[in-house]
């Protein structure tokens, strides 16, 4: 090869290599510190929305990954008794804090669930003198067995409003109380920001 | 192609990479450890200040990591101020659609309309429109009437949430209320982040209306 050439490509890869490098540092500098906790989990990764491989892993709770701004998903799987999962979060401007929490498996949620609905029945009959009106679906406990849900379905003969309700109730001090009074065909978290988000979400998809 | 048009060509990229490659590594360097900020100010004839140094009004600039103030004024307009914090971010946005003070301002922007698109375009118009819009982009989607549904959704002022929307089912039956949630997710929203108003619906649990 002649020698102009090779100068010429040797000295169009090391610039290209070059601008790759600047092209990285600033790509680096783009991205944000967010510290990631979590418990009752392991095998905690972050991924894109749509991507089918971990862009970062997260080794213990507490770590420290870094992300350009944009959507996420946080999966992992739950220690012995504790369900697998995922969480959306978002990375906007400025570091942030996520935290995980991995809650009862379904199977342990089913077993708290056949001592717990007797109370359950029992709360909805003191705090409504027409749940008569209404089928109490089995419903569903959620998190760490405090927080149930359930559909209850009108057997009455009004048939402008036999729309199917829902409603959630959660254990305070060892008593079950209605948390979204009154039950109604959908349920919101502006309505009940203190009801958690996936709670209402799994009721209204019931 | 003889030698020495060889070299000349040779020559002639490596001049051309190690401009770009200069060019790369001083950009790198003048803005190392700052950070971008992009102004969209309307009028684009507003007078604008990053922390009392003035710059054009849609200017992209590098600023330090840190707090800046960003000042728009003009005359017959309102002063308007805006602090953005950068002190963790690469790049951030102040826009500013400045609102007139007076009459002549408004008459202002009537001589010159391309000023009234210009504020449009930072979203200086009709803004309780525009953050309402954000918060419920369904609304954008409304209203909506189905006879075979039957339903009718529109929304409305929300009590619950400042510049929040109520979306409204109305003219229902209970299978009309369930294909309008059916339709609300089909728009690809889902109704537990909204706050809706089933007002047809009296629920039997109390004997009245209500609202969800």
């Amino acid at each position: 090869m002649r020698r102009p050439v090779v100068v010429m490509v040797l000295a169009a890869v090391f610039v290209l290599a070059l601008l790759w490098g600047v092209s990285y540092i600033s790509d680096q500098r783009a991205k944000l510190p967010v510290t990631i906790t979590y418990t009752n989990a392991h095998a905690v990764a972050v991924y894109t929305p749509a991507g089918p491989s971990a862009i970062a892993t997260v080794p213990s709770s507490g770590s420290i990954v870094k992300l350009k701004s944009g959507n996420y998903v946080i999966k992992y799987d739950g220690d012995s008794g504790y369900a697998n999962g995922k969480q959306a979060f978002t990375v906007g401007d400025s570091p942030k804090t996520v935290s995980v929490t991995a809650y009862y498996s379904d199977a342990k949620l089913a077993a708290m669930l056949t001592q717990e609905s007797a109370a359950i029945l029992q709360a909805l009959d003191q705090k409504y003198a027409r749940i008569g009106l209404y089928d109490v679906q089995p419903g569903k406990l959620y998190h760490f067995g405090d927080w149930y849900g359930t559909t209850l379905v009108y057997k009455g003969n009004d048939y402008f409003n036999n729309d199917t309700l829902r409603v959630v109730l959660h254990e305070e001090n060892g008593s079950w109380v209605v948390a979204t009074d009154p039950p109604n065909i959908t349920l919101s978290k502006i309505i009940y920001p203190a009801v958690p988000t996936d709670v209402l979400q799994a009721v209204n998809n019931q | 192609m003889n030698t020495s048009q060889l070299r000349a060509l040779a020559i002639l990229v490596i001049v051309i990479l190690g401009g770009v490659f200069v060019y790369s590594i001083s950009q790198f360097i003048a803005h190392h450890g700052q950070s971008q900020l992009s102004l969209q100010i309307a009028p684009s004839s507003a007078q604008v200040t990053i922390d009392g140094k003035t710059y054009p009004a849609n200017a992209t600039v590098y600023v330090t990591k840190s707090k800046h103030v960003v000042h728009a004024s003009l005359q017959n307009f309102t002063d308007e101020e805006q602090t953005i914090d950068l002190s963790n971010r690469a790049s951030g946005t102040v826009s500013i659609a400045l609102n007139p003070a007076n009459a002549a301002g408004e008459q202002y922007l009537s001589d010159h309309p391309e000023y009234q698109l210009e504020r449009e375009a930072v979203g200086g118009t009709d803004q309780g429109a525009q953050v309402a819009l954000a918060a419920t982009p369904l609304i954008n989607k409304l209203p909506v009437d189905n006879i075979n549904g039957p339903y009718s959704i529109d929304y409305g002022q929300s009590t619950l949430q400042k510049n929040g929307s109520v979306i409204i089912i109305s003219n229902s039956s209970p299978d009309g209320r369930k294909n309008a949630i059916k339709w609300i997710r089909q728009q690809g929203f889902d109704p537990t982040t909204l706050e809706i108003n089933y007002s047809d619906f009296s629920n039997p649990l109390l004997g009245t209306g209500s609202s969800q």
